[in-house]
């Protein structure tokens, strides 16, 4: 029937009436998904089966799960690598035609795969077509605000292998335009993580690569907003307002809406940081306004995000909330990513403002959590001052004095203005006079929030 | 690797509006994607899963926005009555250990519940 989700959706209440009390069909039992699961492995150990041939059912997708699961609880308890094993899987999933897809299981599986599969080896492109590389990094891109240090950790060794690999490759121009794609998302990465040096570098070859292939203003655009995040994040905000309406011109004309709102967030939270409330919501609210099915949960999360972040500068905490409500319905909270941990900051803030710092700290303790997940180290040191003063608040010092000793050496990392590096001097003297000086803590986060 | 086929929908009882083919897609489509999600990402037993999934429609009839997304408002459902179970399944065992008549093990996972960073 090829039926729209919603037109399924409008079905809910028949489909309650017919199955009220009823055994329905729930798929493969647990043992035969297992038993099934192990089957498959051997066959496609053997090269027995090709995914070309395959013909996906609700009881072959039972089996991808449970195979998954398989080799992961193999390679947690035996530590041993399965790494060919795991891209062979890969692979053969990714050949796998699933139609209907509504709520991306392939996308999901092939995500965990590789998440197993980089776990303990490389992953090896030499031997790799062209079509199973687009899809990889494809992938990729989709788990860069989940798991950055490891979509790094893979996108770097694909472009290494890449660019060393002597072999005719793909269509004219196409190892280029790999190429461009893997250090544009080593770039995004480092980015994330709070290695700029790294991260503009990586932009500068991804630019280098996308000028060798034949129709380059795509991947050019999408180097210039990876600088433009850059500069955002070095506190630019006059730089990033100056480019930001060309670029999201070029985006119009190239046709990606997508990077067109991304453009447009960008530009609000460049005018947030610079105090012009106004303009950034009025920046926001087309965006806002497009419908949720034309771009990801996490890219509409993260607009919601900033607008109740907006609201919340703006001495409305009630708004704030209820944005931020909305924005983690948005989320799947059961998956680590910036968008939520940003999300627990933001909450955080609120409740600080409105005296609530049990709770608060509670929301900065999650953030950090999901920080030290997806190592971003930079983000991490700024949540835990905050988390700092929330401690200082609840009359908790030593706490306070922790937190505050973990992320010093990031921050010190970092290019600070001579302020920001007067402020740290301080706040590790009174640290190390065990009276944590309130004022330089305050002063160094106000300097960490405009570069974060 | 495949088996051999039930009917998705019990069939004796014909839905008052909805042709089968419709509730086939309904079970293929939206039923069996978010009984996957609970049973292998909360690790819940299928027949749990196909609980929560059907308390998410009852809810669906009332909550859902209609301009809204709906797969991700399906998600984030069945992943909050999927933790939801979970907890009270490892209260169940705290007491069961306590009064000393059950397996204990217990793992509370709630969305910012607080710990140490």
């Amino acid at each position: 029937l090829n039926l729209s989700v919603r037109a399924l959706v409008a079905a809910i209440p028949g489909w309650l009436a017919v199955t009220g009390g009823r055994d329905l069909n729930v798929g493969l039992s647990e043992e035969e998904a297992r038993r099934r699961a192990a089957v498959l492995r051997g066959l496609l150990r053997e090269g027995k089966v090709n995914p070309v041939e395959v013909v996906i059912d609700e009881e072959l997708k039972d089996v991808f799960y449970a195979l998954l699961e398989l080799i992961t609880a193999e390679e947690r308890q035996s530590g041993t690598p399965l790494r060919e094993e795991v891209h062979a899987i890969y692979q053969f999933l990714d050949g796998v035609e699933w139609p209907n897809d509504d709520f991306s299981e392939k996308r999901v599986l092939l995500q965990r795969l590789l998440r197993v599969g980089a776990t303990n080896a490389s992953w090896d492109c030499t031997e790799a077509s062209p079509d199973a590389l687009w899809n990889l990094a494809r992938s990729l891109s989709e788990q860069v605000d989940s798991a950055p240090s490891l979509v790094l950790r893979v996108a770097c060794e694909m472009y290494t292998g890449l660019s060393e690999g002597g072999r005719l490759f793909g269509q004219p121009g196409e190892r280029d335009r790999l190429l461009g794609e893997f250090a544009l998302l080593v770039g995004g990465c480092s980015r994330q993580l709070g290695r700029r040096a790294d991260a503009s570098a990586w932009l500068d070859s991804a630019e280098r690569s996308f000028r060798r292939s034949p129709e380059p203003r795509p991947g050019l655009a999408r180097v210039a907003y990876g600088r433009l995040g850059l500069q955002y994040e070095m506190g630019l905000y006059r730089d990033v307002l100056s480019v930001v309406d060309s670029l999201s011109l070029t985006f119009g004309e190239l046709g990606m809406p997508v990077e067109v709102a991304k453009c447009r967030l960008v530009k609000a939270m460049a005018l947030k940081q610079r105090g012009d409330l106004e303009n950034a919501l009025d920046t926001l609210r087309p965006v806002l306004e497009t419908p949720p099915a034309e771009m990801s949960p996490n890219l509409h999360a993260r607009l919601i995000c900033e607008e109740g972040d907006i609201f919340q500068l703006d001495s409305r905490p009630d708004l704030a909330l209820k944005r931020y409500s909305e924005a983690l319905s948005l989320l799947d909270r059961a998956e680590v990513s910036l968008t939520r941990a940003d999300l627990a900051m933001f909450v955080g803030g609120v409740l600080s403002g409105n005296g609530q710092h049990e709770a608060s700290l509670r929301c900065y303790s999650a953030s950090a959590r999901d920080h030290e997940t997806m190592g971003t180290t930079a983000r991490l040191a700024y949540v835990r001052l905050l988390a700092a003063d929330e401690l200082i608040q609840l009359g908790r010092p030593r706490e306070a004095e922790r937190e505050i000793l973990q992320a010093l050496p990031t921050i010190e990392e970092q290019k600070m203005v001579p302020e920001g590096l007067l402020a740290i001097v301080l706040l590790r003297e009174s640290v190390k006079r065990c009276q944590v000086d309130a004022n330089a803590l305050r002063e160094l986060r106000e300097h960490l929030r405009k570069q974060n | 690797v495949s088996a051999s086929k039930r009917p998705a929908v019990a069939s004796d009882r014909p839905a008052p509006s909805v042709p089968p083919e419709v509730l086939e897609e309904f079970h293929r489509r939206l039923f069996m994607p978010l009984v996957r999600r609970a049973s292998f990402k909360h690790g819940l037993s299928k027949e749990d899963a196909r609980d929560i999934v059907q308390e998410t429609f009852v809810l669906a009839l009332s909550k859902l926005d209609p301009n809204g997304n709906p797969q991700s408002w399906f998600i984030g459902v069945v992943d909050r009555l999927a933790m939801g179970f979970q907890r009270k399944r490892a209260r169940r065992a705290l007491l069961a250990a306590r009064w000393g008549y059950g397996p204990t093990g217990i793992e509370e996972t709630e969305l910012w519940s607080g710990g140490d960073s």
